[in-house]
């Protein structure tokens, strides 16, 4: 491919000089030097066919991960937190508050090097910038000591500085057989660019990660998730993504435990003005008798573009695997457009694999039933699009946490809408 | 089920790895020099006697050609191909400029289309065929056409049928207006190919509001070593016009691969239709995967006119590897795409096939029903993409992709692109993977049935939405080579 003899962009010649830079370790380097020369994916690059990494992010940052003072956090978090809930506060990559509780335990350690990394990650902007530039590494240690899911622990990740480059790097391990809702925050002021690698390890129990990513829309995210599972874990990852113009979600799923184990993914996206969500995914079932389900809703209005890529990836010895995906899309308006590419990719003959993806705009006789019955319009495409999402949430658990995410949706929708 | 029970008894008959169309024909020919260079097109073109436009045409598809890099975002895996090593024109002596009546072919030929059960003698029918459901056929051997059947016939509706050659002179103006109108020069590498070198293939046009009497049909052999087959078929259906057309294809036996690169267009105008069948069975290799052929094709069709209609059929289970897309461009409005697809695959086999459906036009719809199988250590990918464009509003499609493995070696892939622009499109896609159900081969066994019927059986089953689509007389022959391409896949 010509990739490297493209002019560089202000961000590629950015990466370049940052790769020289004297006080970053030589791990990191060579992840920059790599980066540099090979350039931000562009279409060619199968995994970015539909996102132009390069020609979405052209402008240089102005800086890394800048110091921010507590007061304007205070203000940022300020109504966007979820109630009662542990929580932890990492601002602009650096850990700032940990309340911690018995059997939670919330450390930092430099960057360490990079990771065995699943099949598709390999060009992954997020998680190679992320390895390279964090400052620190943030771990969430979920123990057997934990009080069995009483509250549930929210990290909030701020962003924040103009034209700044933010990197969060995040692992967390859950073992024991507590069932924890670990919530993600993502909160912005200005315009910064965040990129998030977080790693997660599900060693039992029924573990839940939630995503609400309410960025503010002037900036951009970049997030790439890698789970694994053994034994017989449960993992549920939801993602809610209802800001940022520029969105990435890279979620990257390998079972290699030996007994079942149930991985469940589920968004919501909403996208309005010119914003561009992708959402990529890789399940990789490498060892037999797993199950997974992905369900994913779009609502995208404006000139937005939304943009998923699934894949399921049945290994020869993944025997009774049962593997389902679901994209489906709602267009809001005439500018909207959906591109989806719902893959399967198996080597062993006694499965259950299934994709579905449905692209449509809003259906008129149902809209026409609740405007007879004297809804206006506005309050009836409200009810309709928030039914059509609604659905992803109805997996989990019911309390707080189902309740500030239902009310999320319903406050973006409020301002899309309007 | 009666068809079911005749896949049955050609299961028994044929033995395992044995492709039955696999023998020689023992015939002297005429070859270009071996390679590729301008030399060797100026001689394909000058056997033909083309004129002037037509060698400057395939000495730019060369040009480009040079410059383009062999695709590989295919999941297919082959050793690169030395395009020098190859003939790129090959015919049974005398046979050079083309066709001419039965009496002068050489008898072996005649022989080989006897023996693959191919109709030359028009008073002849296909078995058990009712004598008004007559085909046409254009016998294609190596680099040429060998006979056009019915010719004078079908000239009285003004149907023109003949190879793509004669064409060339008896209408230039319609080869001229139409030739690489669908599948642009510079298209893709192996399209650029078969432009510069193409030799022989089928010309239809069917004028307006003319109702093609009998189906048409074009059989390819390819017969002599180390040659490609570069064939270009054109079909062009006028105002409120109608054709059905049916591909069957077979080479022999050998141990070195074989190159087939064709390129087909078609062309619908307002309120016409095209229904395009295919049976492929080139030669697959053997079960180490030694020999076969490379099937890199380039189809498409263009429903130019209003509420036109194109409608792809095809039953893959021949060929190493297969590379080919039937696709359908939506322009006119109202115009409809459909694609039925069933594709096997055993042994080594490597099938990376699908369709594109592009939708333009208002009102367009399209159906795809695609079902892959692979048994043996094949692999089998289905590759497709639906896309609406701004000004398609109202566009309807639904995909419908289900994949069968048989046995734990093989391996079945779905890689379809869905992309919308227009909110009022809607766009339905599903897909399923599994294997043949233990409760439905209980069933069967419980009955008595043994189990590889039972397997022809459920197989059959699946495969059917798309061989009701095939016209009768390959129908049949369908089902029983959906039979004979399971033999020895159970245990």
């Amino acid at each position: 491919m010509t990739q490297s003899n493209q002019a560089k962009t202000p961000f590629e010649e950015w990466i370049a000089a940052h790769a020289n830079d004297s006080n970053i370790t030589d791990n990191a380097k060579d992840i920059l030097v790599k980066l540099a020369d090979k350039g931000l994916p562009t279409r060619r690059t199968e995994t970015y066919k539909y996102t132009d990494l390069k020609a979405l992010l052209k402008k240089a940052p102005k800086t890394i991960n800048p110091l921010i003072d507590v007061a304007s956090l205070e203000q940022i978090i300020a109504g966007n937190a979820v109630q009662e809930a542990t929580q932890i506060i990492v601002a602009n990559g650096n850990l700032i508050q940990a309340n911690e509780a018995k059997g939670i335990v919330v450390s930092t350690r430099a960057p360490s090097a990079l990771p065995n990394l699943p099949e598709g990650t390999e060009t992954d902007t997020a998680l190679l910038l992320a390895s390279s530039l964090a400052s620190q590494e943030i771990s969430l240690n979920i123990n057997s000591d934990a009080a069995n899911a009483e509250k549930p622990i929210e990290i909030i990740l701020i962003g924040s500085g103009d034209d700044a480059l933010i990197t969060n790097k995040l692992a967390i391990e859950v073992s024991g057989d507590q069932s924890p809702e670990i919530i993600m925050t993502y909160l912005t002021s200005a315009n910064p660019t965040i990129f998030s690698f977080v790693e997660c390890h599900a060693k039992s129990g029924e573990v839940s990660i939630i995503k609400r990513q309410k960025q503010g829309a002037q900036s951009a995210h970049f997030e790439t998730f890698v789970m694994s599972q053994t034994s017989d874990a449960t993992l549920k990852v939801n993602q809610l993504n209802l800001g940022a113009h520029t969105v990435r979600n890279g979620l990257y799923s390998c079972f290699n435990g030996e007994a079942t184990a149930h991985l469940d993914l589920s968004g919501v996206t909403i996208a309005n003005e010119k914003a561009h969500i992708d959402t990529t995914l890789v399940v990789d079932h490498a060892v037999a008798n797993c199950t997974s389900e992905e369900r994913f809703k779009n609502a995208i209005g404006g000139q937005a573009k939304s943009v998923f890529q699934g894949k399921i990836i049945v290994q020869p010895d993944a025997q009774k695997t049962d593997a389902r995906m679901m994209c489906q899309s709602l267009l809001l308006s005439e500018d909207a457009s959906v591109d989806v590419k719902p893959e399967l990719e198996i080597f062993a003959d006694d499965v259950q694999c299934g994709h579905g993806a449905t692209i449509g705009e809003m259906d008129e006789d149902l809209l026409f039933y609740l405007k007879s019955r004297g809804l206006p319009e506005k309050d009836a495409k409200r009810m309709l699009i928030l039914a059509f999402l609604s659905e992803n949430l109805e997996e989990l658990e019911e309390g707080i946490v189902k309740s500030t995410l239902q009310q999320d949706i319903d406050d973006y929708l409020n301002i899309i809408i309007a | 089920m009666p068809a079911v029970q005749e896949t049955i008894d050609q299961v028994k008959t044929i033995d395992v790895d044995q492709y039955k169309y696999g023998f020689e024909t023992d015939i002297e020919s005429e070859k270009a020099p071996q390679g590729l260079n301008e030399d060797v097109i100026r001689f394909i073109s000058e056997k033909k006697g083309e004129p002037e436009w037509l060698l400057e045409w395939r000495l730019d598809a060369f040009e480009r050609w040079k410059a383009m890099e062999e695709p590989d975002w295919a999941r297919v895996n082959y050793p690169k191909i030395d395009f020098q090593s190859l003939y790129y024109y090959s015919a049974p002596k005398g046979l050079g400029e083309g066709p001419k009546s039965l009496d002068e072919i050489d008898p072996e030929i005649l022989k080989t289309y006897e023996k693959l059960g191919i109709p030359l003698q028009e008073q002849e029918i296909l078995a058990g065929i009712a004598p008004e459901n007559r085909v046409a056929v254009d016998a294609v051997f190596d680099s040429v056409s060998v006979v056009t059947t019915f010719k004078e016939e079908l000239a009285k509706e003004g149907v023109i049928f003949c190879p793509i050659s004669e064409a060339v002179h008896s209408h230039p103006e319609l080869v001229k207006k139409y030739l690489g109108s669908v599948v642009p020069l510079s298209d893709n590498y192996y399209s650029a190919l078969n432009s510069a070198v193409f030799s022989d293939g089928s010309f239809v046009y069917i004028p307006k509001g003319v109702r093609c009497p009998m189906e048409l049909s074009t059989y390819f052999r390819i017969n002599e070593q180390n040659t490609g087959q570069f064939e270009r078929t054109l079909i062009i259906a006028d105002e409120g016009a109608y054709v059905s057309y049916l591909e069957g294809c077979t080479a022999p036996m050998r141990d070195e691969n074989q190159l087939h690169a064709a390129v087909v267009e078609l062309v619908t105008h307002d309120d016409a239709e095209i229904k395009y069948s295919t049976v492929q069975n080139w030669y697959p290799g053997d079960a180490e995967g030694k020999g076969g052929i490379y099937n890199f094709v380039t189809k498409r069709g263009d429903c130019r006119g209003k509420n036109s209609k194109i409608s792809w059929t095809q039953v893959e289970t021949g060929s190493a590897i297969t590379w080919k897309y039937p696709s359908c461009i939506l322009r006119g409005d109202n115009s409809v795409g459909e694609f039925y697809s069933i594709a096997i695959s055993n042994g080594m086999q490597q099938i990376d096939s699908g369709t594109k459906m592009v939708h333009l036009g208002k009102n367009t719809s399209s159906r795809i029903i695609s079902k892959g199988i692979s048994a043996g250590k094949s692999s089998n990918t289905y590759r497709g993409l639906v896309s609406a464009h701004k000004k398609a509003s109202n566009a309807r499609n639904f995909t419908q992709c289900d994949s069968l493995l048989i046995g734990d070696k093989c391996g079945a892939h779905t890689v379809p692109y869905i992309e919308s622009k227009n909110a009022t499109a809607q766009f339905e896609h599903e897909a399923t993977t599994s294997k043949i159900s233990d409760d439905q081969l209980f069933y069967c066994l419980q009955r008595g049935i043994g189990e590889e019927e039972a397997i022809a059986l459920i197989v059959n089953g699946f495969a059917k939405e798309v061989l009701q689509q095939l016209p009768m007389e390959f129908a049949v022959e369908a089902q029983k080579l959906v039979g004979i391409s399971l033999e020895g896949s159970v245990g």
